[in-house]
């Protein structure tokens, strides 16, 4: 039977994996039918994605808890620490190269003039605050993937 | 031709002798998850010294009767 961490960590990265298609496939909408997009409109979409995000986290591990009640109380153990902090570097390494690429795109932009409006540009232009939402999902998708990785790799 | 070292263990067999101690009982003993147990008696996690410690106190046994370090010829 697979303890409760390793439940926990499934449902995390379902709905992380979920919330981060749902918020791509979003965001691929908004470049190539809205161009144009106004600040309300990248703030709304982050809100949205967000509050989602926190509430089938917080639903689905209630939920998890009151199955598991006396596997929920244990506290973390060595393995399950180490695991969690190989995990946490991987996720820093994907956060790390994505902003630093994010700010790379942002200087380019600004030295660029597109006048052309294509795939491309659509992408490259988009505001920071959308791709970098991006990232922190893509992070947290890699660092819960790493840890139950390792998790299924020993059991 | 290469000596490769690897831990073994004989939790299995001691918990067997002990009354036939179960993962669970033995993992609270030590104070880690029955998860974590079952990965160090299959050697497929290293404990800390710590723990490899508490556990040979569990059996109230010589460090050396529970984990050897012994060589594998490749």
């Amino acid at each position: 039977m697979i303890s409760f961490r390793e439940k926990s960590l499934w449902v995390s990265l379902l709905v992380s994996a979920v919330i981060a298609s749902i918020y791509g496939d979003s965001v691929y909408t908004l470049m190539f039918l809205q161009p144009n997009t106004s600040l309300d409109t990248t703030t709304a979409l982050i809100m949205r994605i967000t509050i989602a995000f926190i509430i089938l986290e917080v639903a689905l591990h209630i939920a998890l808890a009151m199955s598991q009640q006396e596997d929920a109380n244990t506290p973390e153990d060595e393995r399950e620490r180490y695991h969690r902090l190989t995990a946490n570097n991987a996720g820093y390494w994907v956060l790390s190269v994505g902003i630093v690429s994010c700010v790379i795109q942002q200087m380019i932009n600004s030295n660029i003039d597109f006048d052309a409006q294509n795939s491309y540009t659509n992408y490259a232009l988009a505001p920071i605050e959308l791709k970098l939402v991006l990232i922190f999902w893509l992070s947290e998708v890699t660092r819960f993937g790493t840890e139950l990785y390792y998790y299924r790799k020993e059991s | 031709m290469t000596d490769n070292y690897i831990i073994t263990n004989n939790i299995r067999t001691l918990r067997f002798l002990s009354d036939e101690m179960t993962q669970q009982e033995l993992a609270s003993k030590v104070g880690v998850t029955r998860q974590t147990v079952m990965a160090i008696e299959k050697g497929k996690y290293s404990p800390s010294l710590e723990v490899a410690f508490k556990i040979a106190l569990v059996f109230d046994k010589p460090f050396n009767e529970v984990f050897q370090y012994s060589t594998e010829n490749t």
